[in-house]
């Protein structure tokens, strides 16, 4: 069911990548019965991907429910084990660590510079606990500092993402959406890390909150040299933070490169459709674009179609045998380009935007 | 001039809580053409939502709507018996909501959902409702219709289920259908097929539609009118290429130049709105968006603005509005 993933991955990395992901496996098993559960199948949610994430640059997994994004993030912070692949890490100092073997001082190491924001703020937030206990809970779970020095941590933090002293007191529900995200968003720095997985962090909150939310995160990469894993949903959002994109369908990577490159001249039908799809605030826009729209549902990731996974849904005339029987693999269209399809399409001419 | 549809008049909705009176919709005036297209857009906590349900009689303690009328062919909506009001619901007026399964029952098939409304609504009989409800499902694109009619709304995806619901809600031909964010939970290739759907539909019927949506795109795409609403007023309301050409009022400017689009740089920096929206338990006075509008003045601390119209068929809620316009009409 899956193509082969070479078990002795490369382990390492060009010097300004920070998170080189190989051929990242995950699956899920399908269980049944209420009092013996058997494994009745399984679910490959993300099936072989490779992406790299340079240092100090975001780069972005979109695509839409079901696609592996989310399971893809959870591989990279250590929240899920991957079933296949590596996942190399390379902290500022030192040598590069495998998420999947670290131990010891590096499984610590990984736990400090690898952090991650998640999309809800309320429900990743401790109702119970104040501000300056929740952002201060990673200090205190590592045991850095005494009480004073994570004080004057918080306070420092609080100021960083954009919230008073008074909110330190306060507990997460007595907080705005944009505050609670906030809040996420300095405990995931309180360790100083390196790397921040974003995963939707901007799609609970109204729009008006949304681009304060993402100035602060542009801020903060920038004063702080961060780099960003950014998963999401919102192909605007996405072409607003993001240096380097993955568009990702049922567990795979059909098209990426830099941002501008995937956006202007997207050669994947998937992305091309996804693209046109996507609402732009603009009516004169919205009357002269072309609107691919997909046919059907999205098959069930239990049982994926064979070869190429989007052939059910592909609006290109003509997809043939080779679709069906051979997975495509990404491959290089032009300097660092890749789409994964039997047929990659014209960009020219096409107005899937402006 | 030709009559209304649906003329809202000084709508007054409130919620009883525990910490006060909370006004949810605060004298909001507006009609809708047959056929016409009205997306009404806002942020969590405008009013948008609460503006729907009350013309729907779909209020519910501890909210209750305290004033105004809904006038609907002649008759006011506000001032109807339920008996009466559960008639024009779903026969004359749809309502869409964003989760479909608040229109689905789980245990009963989606066939006997259907031919129940046709029924209550229409004089057909159970052979003939079969027949409607399968063309309907036909009309909204899922194969099979005939056979899907004994599924139950689990065994159905949920662009399908909304697909369904769609179909629900046109197979009676109502004259409007009000949408409250039909595609917010759905994923953006579905979400255009679905809309795309519906406002063929509702087009092929001559069927006006109130969208009701958080996303500025898709309100861009799809309608013809724009009506924005804050802190449970009523805003602004234009033509759609004036709101997004032009807008009259700074909340929308302000909510235009906040969202990223995919036409624009994307490096550019976000304009946010600064701060957040007010209480709605102890709103500011005079206008309610003074406390985060940069054109400020002590005129719109003390008095509350009305919209005024300000040129061709705009209507603005702002003091400064007409000096604005000019002012917004060339940094746009």
């Amino acid at each position: 069911m899956t193509a082969t993933h070479p078990t002795t991955a490369d382990q390492t990395l060009a010097p300004d990548v920070v998170l080189g992901v190989r051929g990242l496996v995950k699956r899920y098993p399908v269980r049944q019965g209420s009092f013996i559960r058997r494994t009745v199948g399984w679910v490959e949610a993300v099936s072989g991907i490779d992406f790299e994430v340079r240092r100090g640059t975001t780069m972005s997994l979109v695509g839409e429910s079901g696609c592996g994004k989310s399971t893809t993030a959870r591989c990279v912070v250590g929240l899920v084990d991957a079933d296949a692949g590596s996942i190399l890490f390379r902290p500022p100092d030192g040598p590069v660590i495998d998420v999947a073997r670290a131990d010891g001082e590096r499984l610590r190491t990984l736990r400090r510079q690898v952090q991650i924001v998640f999309q809800d703020p309320y429900a990743s937030l401790n109702p119970r606990m104040t501000v300056a206990q929740i952002v201060a809970e990673p200090l205190v779970v590592h045991g850095i500092g005494d009480r004073k020095s994570r004080d004057e941590r918080v306070r420092e933090l609080l100021e960083l993402v954009g919230l008073a002293p008074r909110h330190a007191g306060r507990r997460p529900a007595q907080l705005s959406g944009g505050q609670q995200q906030r809040v996420g968003i300095a405990r995931a720095l309180a360790l100083d890390p390196s790397l921040v997985v974003l995963d939707e962090p901007v799609s609970a909150l109204d729009v008006s909150v949304q681009a304060q939310i993402l100035n602060l995160l542009s801020d903060l990469q920038e004063r702080l040299g961060l780099t960003y894993l950014f998963i999401a949903h919102d192909l605007s959002v996405v072409h607003h933070v993001s240096d380097d994109v993955a568009v990702m369908y049922l567990g795979r990577i059909v098209e990426q490169g830099p941002r501008d490159t995937v956006f202007s001249r997207p050669r994947h039908p998937y992305t091309q459709a996804l693209l046109s799809a996507a609402p732009v605030p603009d009516p004169e826009v919205e009357r002269v674009r072309t609107r691919i729209i997909l046919e059907g549902d999205l098959p069930s990731p239990s049982n994926p179609p064979s070869g190429c996974r989007f052939r059910t849904r592909c609006p290109v005339p003509g997809a043939e045998e080779m679709c069906a029987s051979e997975v495509p693999t990404l491959t290089e269209l032009e300097p660092g380009h890749r789409v994964a399809c039997h047929h990659p399409q014209d960009a020219a001419g096409a107005t899937f935007l402006v | 001039m030709e009559q209304p549809l649906l003329d809202v008049r000084h709508l007054r909705t409130v919620y009883m809580t525990d910490a006060g009176l909370v006004r949810a919709v605060d004298d909001v005036s507006f009609d809708l053409r047959p056929g016409e297209r009205l997306g009404v857009v806002g942020e969590s906590g405008s009013g948008k939502s609460a503006t729907a349900a009350s013309i729907m009689g779909l209020i519910e303690p501890p909210g209750a709507v305290v004033g105004g009328q809904a006038w609907f062919k002649g008759r006011d909506l506000l001032a109807m018996a339920e008996d009466e009001l559960s008639q024009i619901r779903g026969r004359d007026i749809a309502i869409i909501f964003q989760d479909p399964m608040t229109a689905l029952d789980p245990v009963f098939t989606i066939g006997d959902q259907m031919v129940e409304t046709l029924r209550a609504h229409l004089d057909v009989t159970r052979r003939e409702a079969v027949e409607i409800a399968a063309q309907a499902l036909a009309d909204v694109h899922i194969p099979n219709p005939r056979r899907r009619l004994d599924d139950y709304p689990h065994q159905f995806s949920g662009g399908m289920r909304q697909r369904v619901v769609i179909a629900m809600a046109l197979m009676c031909s109502p004259s409007l259908i009000i949408a409250d964010e039909p595609t917010t939970a759905l994923d953006v290739t579905t979400q255009a097929q679905v809309m795309d759907l519906m406002l063929g539909l509702a087009d092929e019927r001559g069927a006006a539609v109130m969208l009701i949506a958080h996303d500025l795109g898709v309100v861009a795409g799809f309608c013809e009118t724009v009506q924005v609403m804050y802190a449970g007023k009523l805003v602004e309301r234009s033509p759609v290429d004036d709101v997004y050409r032009r807008p009259g009022h700074p909340y929308t400017r302000g909510l235009l130049d906040s969202v990223s689009h995919l036409g624009a740089d994307g490096d550019r920096r976000l304009r946010s709105i600064p701060g957040m929206p007010p209480s709605l338990l102890d709103p500011p006075p005079g206008c309610r968006f003074h406390p985060r509008c940069d054109y400020a003045a002590d005129v719109c601390r003390a008095i509350e603005p009305e919209p005024v119209p300000v040129g061709g068929e705009r209507l603005v809620a702002c003091h400064f509005a007409k000096d604005l316009a000019a002012t917004l009409e060339t940094s746009r």
